[in-house]
Formats: structure tokens, C-alpha cells, sequence
């Protein structure tokens, strides 16, 4: 399964460094977040993105070891996202 | 303003709808008294919204057009969160691939009509089959859904008489979901078979929750006003939906009278139907032609016209709030009892209201 | 005309009569009706420098009577009404004046959604606006109504109102409610302070309220674009400390102190990155109010 912001989704980012604000249009409800959702969330808005092929561009931009530990955190992002409204569950895999 | 109580005043509301251009001449004072009544009757945004769409070079006076975007403002935070919710629920409920349809703001929200704009919502209405709704309840509550009635009588109350459980609402979310299996209380004086609504129902895209088809829509709002609303001046929004949808439909099918009186004798709404075009034309100039409201099934006895002709209109237009009147107020209780008697028989009515004053006389202590 | 330029006996009648005493507060004008004397003599006295309009738009439709044929025969009590509405329950009619004042904010806050409403107080010198986001303890009013008093223009103590449009801030320089021992430490600070009645007993204790200055009361329909957002902390016997804070930071805890900020949608999150894009953003800790104006003065004269 693939996940993206969905081209309709109009999310408005403000980031200051590592910190963020997230404004979601859909829900109206704003979110803080960190350096790495601040990644996933860019990711996520340029293309769908599957667990995997997401996993491994965070590797590269954080230059993270432990890819098992990275991809569950990965998966509990995700999943929060959804639950905000933020992303959405593609079935196309790419 | 001396001279805006009563009837002048109701009329600078009526033809502030039904004429907009004649806006233009309103003095300041004026359209103070107008903002003040669409204010009270929760009509502020969806009028300044319908002026915005029709008269768009209209000259409205800088004071008013901010009071115009407050309240746009509101109406749009609130219809963000509507929205919201029904994206939240059309994605839990999908898991179950049972019927939902979404009724009354919610589905004209859904459907993008333009009177959807401004209207301030409060809660989503939704209509199950009855054998459904003990499921739709439960898997509502296991996604983070919780009741809002705690108190055991009302639960009881709700259950066994009324057309829908208590309404739910998400512990992180502020909309409350009524879930109704049928459109008008057991009790009622009418049965419209919901069958028959699920099976016109129509599909929305982007959704798998479905609305009520043109006619329904249009029937369902007129019953849920003059058989379930108690009339007063906040139930004048419904009448003006009634009048947008009246408009709106007729103008796309030259059959339209004829097809929505049959279905309105289909589903027993003759009466509703009546009262709804009846009102329309009477408030808001809506173009029904006079022989569809002759003809109609539902039209009343002369007695009970006259009497609702004098009433209804007192009591859903907004009074000058420095010049209340009692006769006003009068009407107005008739019309609340009215209500009642129509929603349950007498011997169920009364206990019910007896034990309803009773705990709000407990609430005061 | 200015309030403090009719006799009080025309004021009277005025309130008294169906036309009401129109009041521009800069922000919105205000209807008022009432017979309650001493509580008119109070609002004459701490609103002395606003204008009295006629044959303009009406906001907000004020009445302040007493309520009819009930428990007249016990303690006497006052009802506000809004638009024919009473929302709340009677008060004590000896304290009609604090109920006056947050009755008026409860509206702004329910209606004002042309502006994004932050919980803070504010004031402006040399052109330059500092916003004070109100935090329990951080004694934001003790430290507007100080700068007041030392000639600083006061643009609200309650209300940060930053216009949808623009992003200007909006002035509503209303009298400072002080409470408890603010009252004693605002009257040693300037023993020439104009001080409305004593209240004791309200919800939040005894409360005078501040009378706003007379350039404050003029220029209330001046707007002035935000400098500085500080967030005060009152703490006893410490020195002046003025820390820089990350945007981030400013912009949580405005939004979560905020009357409307989500109501405001988009145009909210739009203001209020504005705001703390625009603005310098400090911590201060303080107990000296002369060291702190010295140092705010020092901020705005640069």
C-alpha cells in the first residue's frame, strides 16, 4: 500500500529549522511536527510513497543505521497522519 | 426606527430576499435593524453569502460588510468541521457496506448547493435501515464515538420513541451525528416508509454514503419543518432551503410539480408538501404555479389554512428585538403545542412533558 | 462629543430613553441602555474620553436593567441583554460595571470573527506595537496599565485584535480591570491613577479598573503593525530577563491562547505566522516595573 497528500489537500507548512506547523485545510485543525515528519509530509506531497521507498529516502536524508527501528517509527507516523487527515492510502504501488 | 416594530420590520426582511436590489436605498439604521434580525435568527451568513452570488456589485455599508464576514467566517469553521466529520464517518462506515444516507445541511453540503453556503450547522443527520443501527452504533463507538445523553430517561426516551438513538459524538471532534432509521418520530401522526427513501436514494461522488433524491430532499425538509419543528423564528432557514430547492429543481424539469406530488402521495407527505410550497410562495415569492397549489392533495380544510396562513408567518419571522410582541409569543406557544400534538399522542405527550419540566425544575434548584 | 464634555444629567437621559447612550469603544459601538445611575456615573467616570455617537451603525445593542417581577423582595440584581438575548445569569446590581465589561467581551468574542482574536493585551509607542499574550500569572494587565501610565498608548488589555485583512492591530483601549493586590501596587506606582470604583467579591476578587488615557482614548481607531510579542512572567524580587524564543514557540502558544484561531481557518494560521515572522518574540521575567518600561522603552526607541 502507497500513501500521499492528496493533490486536492491544500496543507499550508510553515518551517522554522527543524520545527514546523502544519495547517490542514480538510480537518482546519493545525499540528506541530518535527524534523522528521517535516521530511515524510515533503515526500508525501511530491509523490505516493510505500513504507518501503519511503523508509529508504529517509535513510538517505538522515543517515539513520537501524532501518528496522526507523520503518516502525515510519508506520506509526503514517498511521497518525491518517488519522489527522494529512495523507491518504493509494492502491497504485510504485 | 420608531416606526420598524411589527409588520415594517418583517417586511424590510422579507424583501431584503425576496428584492435585494432594493438594499441599495436601506439607510444606516436600517440595515442595523436587518443585521440584528438576521443575527437572531441565525440567518447573517447565508444571507450576506446570497448577496455576495446574486448582487455582487451591490454598495453594502463597510460596518455591515465586516458584521457580513464575522459571520461568514463562522459559518465556514463550522461547515469545515461538518466536512470533517463526514469524512471521518464515510470512511469508519464504509468497513460495514451497509446503506447510509446523509440527511438535510449535511447532504445539501455534500451535494455543493449553493444554499449549503453560510447555513451554520450544528450537527449531521443520518439515516440507516432500522435493522443497521445497532451495528452503525456500536462500530461508532468502538472508533472513539461516545454517547451524549447520559441520562437514563432520555436514553429510553430516545429509544423507544423517537426516529433516531442518542446522538453521538467523536471524544476528539465537536459535531454531534444523529442516526435516525426513519424521518419522522414512531409516534408521529405521518409513516413515510424509509424503503422507499433507500431505495431513490442517489450517490454523491467521493463518497460511499449516498443522499436522498431531489424529491425526497425536498419532502423530507418540508415534513421535518411543519410536522417536527416547533416554528419559531430559527426554523425560518428551513423555509428558505424549501424555497432554494423549490427554485433550484423546478427551473431543471418542466414535469417537476407533477412528479414531486406523486411522490409526495407515495409517501403519504401530501400535507408537508403543501404547507412547504404554500409558505414558500406566501414569503418568498417562490414561482409555483397557482393550479399545483389548488390541485394539491394536501391542502387543508379552509379553517385550518386560514389559521396556519395567520400563524406560521408571525411566528418564523424575526421581530424587531426592541419591540417584542406578545401576540407573537402567543402564536408562537400554539404553535410549539401544535408540535407536539403532532409528534405523539396525548397520552404519551403528556408524561413527557410533565417529567420534562419536572427535571428542569430540578435543574434550577 | 466626548462623554466627559456632556453634563452627566443628559448622559442619564439618554441611557434612560429607547434611543439609548451610543458609545464607540474604536473597534465597535455600543448601545447602551440602562436606569442604574451609579453604574452610569462609573462607565461616565473610566470612559470619559470616548466619543458619544449618533446615527451610526450599532454592534452590539446593550441593555443593563434589572430583571421584572422577580425576587424583587431579595438582593438587588442586574441583567445584561444583548440584542433582546440575556445570555447569563442576573448579578448583584452593585456590580453591574464588571458585568458590563465581560458581558461586552463575550460578545466581541462571539462576533469579532473579522479579526483574529488573541487572549492578550497591547500597546504601542514610537509607531511600534508590543502584544502581551495573557498566561494565568503573568500579570499582563498590571504591566499594560503601568506602561499607560507612563505614556505608552494602550490598544486593548484584553483582546489582541489583529485584523483579518493586512494584520494591522485593532485598538479597543477599555479600562484595565486590576486585580487584588495589582490595585495597591498600580495605585504606589502612580499615586495619580484614576481608579474606578472598588468591586469586591467578583470572580476573580476585588477588581478597580484603570481609566485609560486620554491619547489612548483618541487615537482608538489608529491601527499599528505588531513589533514585538513578549510573554510576561511576573515573578517576586527577580531581575529583568528578556529572552529571545524560538517562532515555533510564539506561534503554539498564541494559537492555543487564542479566542478564534481556529475559527479563523486558514486566514489564522496565515496572521499569526505573520506575526511571529514580523515580531521579535521574548520570555521576560520581571518584578521592577520601572526597570521593565526601561527596557521595553529602550526596544521601541531603536
Amino acid at each position: 500500500m502507497a500513501w500521499e497528500v492528496p493533490k486536492t489537500q491544500a496543507l499550508s507548512i510553515e518551517i522554522w529549522g527543524e520545527h514546523a506547523v502544519v495547517y490542514n485545510d480538510l480537518s482546519g485543525e493545525t499540528h506541530y511536527i518535527n524534523e522528521l515528519a517535516i521530511e515524510v509530509l515533503t515526500l508525501l506531497q511530491k509523490s505516493p510513497e510505500t513504507l518501503i521507498s519511503l523508509s529508504d529516502k529517509i535513510c538517505s536524508i538522515f543517515e539513520v543505521g537501524d532501518k528496522g527501528a526507523l520503518q516502525q517509527q515510519l508506520s506509526q507516523l503514517i498511521i497518525e497522519f491518517d488519522n489527522l487527515g494529512l495523507i491518504t492510502a493509494v492502491n497504485c504501488e510504485n | 426606527m420608531h416606526h420598524y416594530s411589527g409588520k415594517k420590520s418583517r417586511q424590510l426582511l422579507l424583501s431584503a430576499f425576496t428584492t435585494p436590489a432594493t438594499l441599495a436605498q436601506l439607510s444606516i439604521q436600517e440595515w442595523e435593524l436587518l443585521v440584528r434580525m438576521l443575527r437572531a435568527n441565525k440567518l447573517l451568513a447565508s444571507f450576506a453569502a446570497r448577496i455576495e452570488l446574486t448582487h455582487p456589485d451591490l454598495k453594502i455599508p463597510a460596518k455591515v460588510a465586516e458584521n457580513f464576514q464575522a459571520a461568514q467566517r463562522l459559518a465556514d469553521y463550522r461547515k469545515k468541521l461538518v466536512l470533517w466529520e463526514l469524512n471521518r464517518l464515510n470512511k469508519v462506515l464504509a468497513e460495514l457496506d451497509i446503506d447510509v444516507i446523509v440527511l438535510k445541511g449535511g447532504a445539501y453540503i455534500l451535494q455543493g448547493l449553493h444554499m449549503s453556503v453560510g447555513r451554520l450547522l450544528a450537527d449531521i443527520d443520518i439515516l440507516v435501515p432500522k435493522q443497521d443501527i445497532a451495528r452503525v452504533e456500536k462500530h461508532l463507538l468502538a472508533h472513539g464515538w461516545q454517547t451524549t445523553q447520559h441520562d437514563e430517561y432520555d436514553q429510553q426516551y430516545y429509544r423507544n420513541w423517537m426516529h433516531e438513538i442518542p446522538a453521538l459524538r467523536h471524544h476528539e471532534r465537536f459535531i454531534e451525528v444523529d442516526i435516525h432509521h426513519t424521518i419522522l418520530p414512531l409516534t408521529s401522526r405521518l409513516h413515510p416508509d424509509p424503503r422507499r427513501l433507500f431505495a431513490g436514494a442517489v450517490a454523491v461522488a467521493g463518497y460511499d454514503c449516498k443522499v436522498l433524491s431531489t424529491y425526497d430532499m425536498l419532502l423530507h425538509s418540508a415534513v421535518h419543518l411543519f410536522y417536527d419543528a416547533e416554528l419559531n423564528a430559527s426554523d425560518l432557514r428551513d423555509l428558505l432551503d424549501l424555497h432554494e430547492l423549490f427554485s433550484l429543481f423546478s427551473s431543471q424539469d418542466v414535469q417537476f410539480w407533477k412528479k414531486l406530488e406523486k411522490r409526495a402521495v407515495e409517501l403519504e407527505l401530501q400535507r408537508p408538501l403543501y404547507y412547504a410550497m404554500y409558505f414558500s410562495k406566501q414569503l418568498f415569492n417562490t414561482e409555483i404555479p397557482t393550479d399545483v397549489l389548488v390541485a394539491s392533495k394536501g391542502r387543508p380544510l379552509y379553517g385550518v389554512r386560514v389559521f396556519m396562513a395567520y400563524c406560521v408567518p408571525l411566528a418564523l419571522l424575526p421581530e424587531n428585538p426592541d419591540y417584542p410582541q406578545k401576540k407573537v409569543a402567543f402564536i408562537r406557544w400554539l404553535l410549539y403545542l401544535r408540535s407536539h400534538y403532532l409528534r405523539m399522542p396525548l397520552t404519551l405527550l403528556i408524561p413527557h412533558l410533565l417529567k420534562k419540566s419536572k427535571s428542569r425544575l430540578q435543574a434550577n434548584q | 462629543m466626548k462623554i466627559k464634555d456632556i453634563p452627566f444629567r443628559q448622559l442619564l437621559k439618554a441611557a434612560h430613553s429607547r434611543a439609548g447612550l451610543c458609545i464607540d469603544f474604536g473597534m465597535c459601538v455600543v448601545r447602551l441602555r440602562s436606569r442604574e445611575n451609579d453604574f452610569l456615573q462609573a462607565l461616565a467616570l473610566l470612559y470619559q474620553d470616548f466619543q458619544v455617537v449618533e446615527g451610526q451603525f450599532i454592534d452590539f445593542h446593550i441593555d443593563m436593567q434589572r430583571p421584572v417581577n422577580y425576587r424583587r423582595w431579595m438582593q438587588a440584581q442586574i441583567v445584561f441583554s444583548i440584542n433582546g438575548a440575556k445570555p447569563f445569569d442576573p448579578f448583584p446590581v452593585s456590580h453591574a460595571l464588571p458585568l458590563f465589561e465581560w458581558g461586552l467581551n463575550w460578545c466581541i468574542a462571539k462576533q469579532g470573527h473579522h479579526h483574529l482574536m488573541l487572549h492578550a493585551g497591547a500597546v504601542e509607542k514610537n509607531g511600534k506595537a508590543i502584544i502581551f499574550p495573557a498566561l494565568p500569572g503573568s500579570g499582563k494587565s498590571t504591566l499594560s496599565a503601568a506602561l499607560a501610565l507612563r505614556g505608552w498608548r494602550l490598544l486593548s488589555d484584553e483582546f489582541g485584535l489583529v485584523r483579518a485583512e493586512g494584520g494591522l492591530l485593532q485598538a479597543m483601549p477599555r479600562p484595565i480591570p486590576l486585580k487584588n493586590a495589582s490595585i495597591q501596587v498600580i495605585q504606589d506606582f502612580e499615586p495619580s491613577v484614576v481608579l474606578g470604583p472598588l468591586f469586591p467579591k467578583t470572580r476573580k476578587g476585588t477588581v478597580a479598573h484603570c481609566q485609560p488615557s486620554t491619547d489612548s482614548a483618541e487615537r482608538c481607531k489608529q491601527l499599528v503593525k505588531p513589533a514585538f510579542v513578549v510573554f510576561p512572567q511576573y515573578q517576586a524580587d527577580s531581575q529583568t530577563v528578556l529572552e529571545e524564543v524560538l517562532p515555533h514557540y510564539a506561534f503554539l502558544k498564541l494559537a492555543s491562547n487564542a479566542f478564534n484561531y481556529e475559527v479563523m481557518g486558514r486566514t489564522g494560521f496565515e496572521r499569526l505566522t505573520d506575526i511571529v515572522n514580523s515580531c521579535i518574540c521574548f520570555n521576560l521575567t520581571y518584578s521592577d516595573l520601572d526597570h521593565v518600561i526601561a527596557r521595553l522603552d529602550g526596544m521601541v526607541s531603536q
